[in-house]
């Protein structure tokens, strides 16, 4: 028996959501197509990001490294000639490694400072991507062959994988372990006091976050077929953040929005101006001075008042 | 059952001994309160034993196991559960959940991710024993502060603990609500092996087998609560010697109105703590408000400032609607804070912190040195590093220096010995000779009664009492009652 | 070592007058932390501003020095105004100023880059200083020293500034207690705006100067909030003799890195700042947050 319901309105718009999502780019095909299986690959990342901004407290600015992370790994191991899935799970895998080494250090503080650190060993990365040339190719990125089969099947096998990504993942915070997140995002003492181990959760949420958002990066490497040590760069990380806010922290549904809404609007905006970065900043302070919910969370707030 | 004991602890804040050498041995399902005047150290013998700090020194032994230096998280998984001073929970999660996440933590399976969580039987039992199961879905948030409380115990039951250490578990409540929840504290499993903090002296004496007195970080006396009540050295520790009745305080010359306060309410978050508040202190007057840890006598003194918000009321300062300033602008309307634990700011010196707060007027540096010569051999030493004496010191002068109206003093013997303590009581007379206007809050009777000229009593944020120290030393029954050991 | 002592010696300059660039940058952010406990990730494009109407002003006035004069209060007053505008209706709540700053950072690296354009900028340095000195029979670029000077000087001036001047007590005392401070009469939030402009002022200071040191291209306000908040980490948050000698520390790792171990220079200091996290969370100089 859950204890919450979700909302009647919540269930309705998310439901038309995922049904737009599957047919619209489809029947749309072209450029269309190639942003929609863009938003659905940022999706995932910002899901796994919603995990650890909404669920365990964890305010990270620095997943780009897990994104680019994943990137580089589908693009160095596939350019070796390795298996493509094998690449998807070196992408998975490393990130989680390095979310795990550096999680003990950044996990230490509490807010302000987890960001700083996490953004500090994102930075640590990226710096490492651009310098590497022999490894990375620098600044000129990684071409890679063409390799996600038809576009219309690599899209629609990212929105099975993001709508799966997302049912776990709410399945996760429903369960003991995702409460004790909860709890420790309330209110870390007491939820020491009643034994429940905050720091192994919160790393393991961490983990967790880390692998997702490493395969999102693949899976991004793939679609594009091209890595640059961009992915990499703290704008990335601020990007997932954005993604995150603008749907509204707490719920994956709202992520999946929040990115959608950011990839169309960051093509429509691009095509017009060249000073993207102006027009996101301009979101990002605007979101939070406006609302602590983000506009995924006013829109369903609204919907369910007027039902 | 489980023997909690504890043996030489000592606790050291920066210069602070906060615990100086503590032992007890609380056996197997024995209940023990624990009293003590406010900063005697009681909180961190607590939080000490739960392992949210470290002890400087010392042991502390589960049984026949040495539990100091675990983490929180451990101590819970060997079955202590406790409660904390302002209610803590998770504000988002409703009720059931927090007991059935209690209870996923306590049987270790607060790491299962594969399943959804369900409520648990022992939990829900858990909310019934605390009569909250009608309420099993809402969010502790909107839970009533009395609510808030039953449900910390309900989570204490869903864990089924070995030993409990509860936190002024009473604090805030009043009324209905406070006998609920001491109904339920009284129906607590006695297997239970219970450590309790508590104001409520009265409460502590039906609840505890035995009782420990701690002063100054050190166990001042330890008995049955007959034995307790009638020991003269914890008498002295609360109500005083009985000074009082041979120093009338010299007449005051009251003038015309400088603070009246009307129907008060304050309070953090869903916990009220003021209801009702009205007070007034004439020019020149000294006014002393009295009350137990918890009355809400800080509380009192922070809205005053402009700390905190007041949520329904007025506060008027000569004439003008105060109400709503902010503090830096209520001082400059001439309100001074000597604050609760002297709050000295951390990186000053003693004479910059000083000269911070000087304005011009009767009181200046030199007169401020020459009223604590100790001062004036401290200047150049950080005031976070001197004694608590030292300390108080620093922080009256600073308010002094002010040359405020009004200056609003907070518990100025709190933690001190009794010697400095009469130096603060020569300091507050002389300063009533000179004419100051003071509102004293205390909870040491003898030093309040020796210098004021009325005086208000506060019990769980309600004025009780209102009236001259003639009026109030001529009802000893009604003062042991509300204000002593009873 | 087969490295030469002239070259050692050079290094060691070069080093040092990085660091005290560095110490420009950090002591701004932890100023701005310590009183106003915003973490600004906007300082990086402070920087820039300073760099990019340093240059302009320059032009303008055809003079480095009264350029040095005039710029870093002007960004200052930005500064202010951003903490009035935008940090001050967020109090009390640290992460979401934090992510303002973010934007306003994006918006001012935008700006900047629509005023100036993205190319690569090498900056002279102004003529008077651009020739070199000879010091105990070795040359070095006068504009170095200039600025190792410059960082000392300023060191020395903001620990004279908030250890001896009634408005270094009240910096001092808001930092450690706003509530107590204000009951004393002082306005917490007219501080912390003060203190705010200061500290974007020093960051523009640092672009000005920093320009003929490190080339200027859109890309630099990131890289230079990130040395910024190593600096400050590594020497303790809102401390601003912590942030000196940090720098100094900083600055040395990563000349002489770049000297012997030219493939990790990079993560000699990354190293550095994960060993004092995991062993100091605090900093070097840090008290405790809580």
């Amino acid at each position: 028996m859950p204890a919450r319901r979700v909302p009647a309105a919540t269930s309705w718009l998310a439901g038309l959501a995922v049904a737009g999502m599957a047919v619209v780019p489809v029947v749309a095909g072209g450029y269309t197509l190639y942003l929609a299986t863009e938003a659905m690959v940022w999706s995932l990342a910002a899901a796994a990001l919603g995990l650890l901004v909404g669920h365990a407290g964890v305010v990270s600015l620095g997943h780009a490294a897990f994104f680019g992370i994943g990137a580089y790994s589908v693009g160095l191991l596939v350019k070796a000639g390795v298996d493509l899935w094998v690449g998807l799970g070196a992408a998975v895998l490393l990130a989680a490694a390095f979310a795990a080494l550096t999680g003990p250090l950044a996990l230490r503080g509490h807010g302000v400072v987890v960001l700083m650190v996490t953004l500090a060993f994102a930075q640590m990365v990226y710096s490492a991507a651009y310098r590497w040339k022999w490894l990375t190719g620098g600044d000129d990125g990684l071409a890679l062959p063409k390799l996600g089969g038809r576009p219309e099947l690599f899209y629609a096998a990212s929105v099975v994988l993001v709508v799966a990504c997302v049912a776990a993942l709410r399945r996760l915070v429903a369960s003991p372990y995702g409460q004790a997140l909860e709890a420790i995002r309330q209110n870390e003492s007491k939820a020491r006091a009643l034994g429940i181990p905050a720091f192994p959760y919160k790393l393991a949420a961490y983990t967790l976050s880390a692998a997702l958002t490493g395969l999102a990066g693949g899976l991004l490497a793939i679609h594009r077929n091209f890595v640059s040590p961009h992915d990499l760069y703290w704008v990335t990380s601020a990007t997932l953040l954005v993604m995150v806010l603008l749907g509204g922290s707490r719920g994956f549904v709202g992520a999946v929005v929040g990115a959608t809404l950011y990839v169309f609007l960051q093509a429509w905006v691009s095509s017009r101006t060249e000073f993207w970065s102006l027009f996101l900043g301009l979101v990002l302070v605007l979101t939070i001075l406006g609302s602590r919910e983000g506009l995924w969370g006013l829109l369903v707030r609204r919907w369910s008042r007027r039902a | 059952m489980l023997e909690l004991r504890v043996k030489d602890l000592f606790k050291q804040f920066g210069g602070l001994m906060a615990l100086n050498g503590v032992s007890l041995a609380v056996r197997p399902g024995e209940r023990r309160g624990l009293i003590g005047p406010n900063g005697a150290g009681k909180t961190t013998l607590l939080r000490v034993i739960s392992g949210e700090m470290q002890p400087t020194r010392g042991e502390v032994w589960l049984g026949d196991r040495r539990v100091d230096g675990l983490s929180p998280e451990q101590l819970a998984r060997l079955g202590v559960a406790r409660t904390f001073q302002r209610s803590s929970l998770f504000p988002e999660l409703s009720a059931l959940q927090h007991v059935s996440l209690a209870r996923a933590a306590a049987t270790g399976r607060s790491g299962c991710f594969w399943e959804p969580w369900r409520p648990d039987p022992v939990g829900w039992r858990a909310l019934q024993a605390v009569g909250l199961e009608h309420r099993a879905h809402v969010a502790a948030g909107a839970l009533s502060h009395g609510e808030q409380r039953q449900l910390e115990i309900a989570c204490v039951l869903a864990q089924e603990p070995k030993v409990i250490l509860l936190d002024e578990p009473l604090a805030g409540l009043a009324g209905a609500e406070r006998e609920q929840v001491g109904r339920l504290l009284l129906g607590l499993p006695r297997e239970l092996t219970v450590l309790l903090i508590e104001h409520d002296l009265s409460f502590v004496q039906s609840f505890a087998d035995r009782i420990t007195v701690l002063h100054y970080g050190e166990v001042l006396a330890e008995g049955t609560p007959e034995e307790v009540r009638a020991d003269p050295r914890v008498q002295e520790v609360y109500v005083g010697t009985g000074e009082t009745a041979s120093r009338p305080a010299p007449a005051g010359t009251a003038g015309e109105t400088l603070l009246a306060v009307q129907d008060l309410d304050t309070g953090y978050e869903s916990m009220r703590v003021l209801e009702g508040v009205r007070l007034q202190v004439s020019r020149g007057e000294v006014v002393a408000v009295l009350g137990r840890n918890g009355a809400g006598k800080t509380t009192l003194l922070h809205t005053l400032m402009g700390f905190l918000p007041a949520r329904r009321g007025s506060i008027h300062m000569a004439g003008r609607d105060v109400t709503r300033l902010a503090p830096q602008d209520r001082a400059r309307l001439g309100m001074a804070l000597v604050p609760q634990g002297r709050r000295m700011l951390e990186g000053l010196r003693v004479e910059e912190e000083l000269a911070l707060a000087s304005t011009r007027g009767r009181w200046n540096l030199e007169r401020v040195y020459n009223l604590f010569p100790q001062l004036r051999r401290r200047r150049h030493h950080f005031s976070t590093s001197l004694s608590g004496g030292e300390q108080q010191m620093v922080a009256i002068a600073r308010g002094l220096l002010r040359n405020p109206a009004l200056l609003l003093m907070d518990e100025p013997s709190e933690g001190l010995s009794p010697l400095l303590v009469r130096h603060v009581r020569e300091a507050i007379r002389s300063l009533k000779e000179e004419g100051e206007t003071l509102l004293l809050a205390e909870q040491n009777v003898d030093l309040a009664l020796s210098v004021a000229d009325r005086v208000y009593v506060l019990e769980n944020g309600r004025v009780v009492f209102a009236g001259s120290v003639e009026a109030l030393l001529e009802q000893p029954g009604w003062m042991r009652e509300h204000l002593g050991v009873g | 070592m087969a490295i030469p002592l002239p070259l050692v010696m050079m290094q060691l300059l070069n080093s040092l007058s990085y660091a005290m660039l560095l110490f420009l940058l950090a002591a701004g952010l932890s100023l701005i932390f310590g009183v106003a406990r915003v973490v600004n990730l906007a300082h990086g494009a402070f920087y820039m501003m300073g760099a990019y109407l340093g240059l302009a002003a320059q032009r303008l006035l055809g003079d480095f020095w009264a350029a040095l004069v005039l710029v870093p209060p002007a960004v200052g007053l930005a500064g202010v105004a951003a903490e009035r505008l935008l940090l001050r209706q967020l109090h009390g709540r640290p992460l979401e100023q934090v992510l303002v700053t973010v934007g306003v950072g994006f918006i001012l690296a935008d700006l900047i880059r629509a005023g100036f354009g993205a190319a690569v900028r090498s900056v002279p340095p102004p003529p008077a200083l651009s020739g070199p000195v000879e010091l105990f029979g070795l040359i070095y670029p006068a504009y170095q020293l200039f600025v190792l000077a410059l960082g000392v000087g300023l060191f020395v001036a903001v620990r004279v500034l908030l250890m001896r001047t009634a408005w270094g007590v009240r910096v001092r005392a808001v930092t450690a207690d706003p509530q107590v401070a204000a009951s004393l009469g002082i306005h917490p939030g007219r501080v912390s705006a003060v203190t705010f402009g200061v500290g974007t002022a020093l960051a523009a200071l640092g672009g000005m100067v920093g320009a003929p040191i490190i080339a200027l291209a859109p890309g630099l306000d990131a890289q230079m909030t990130l040395l910024a908040l190593i600096v400050v980490v590594i020497g303790g948050l809102g401390q601003v003799e912590g942030s000196f000698w940090s720098a100094l520390l900083v600055g040395l790792v990563d000349g002489f890195g770049r000297l012997f171990f030219s493939q990790v220079a990079l993560f000699l200091i990354f190293a550095l700042m994960a060993l004092v996290l995991a062993l100091r969370p605090q900093g070097l100089l840090g008290r405790s947050l809580s």
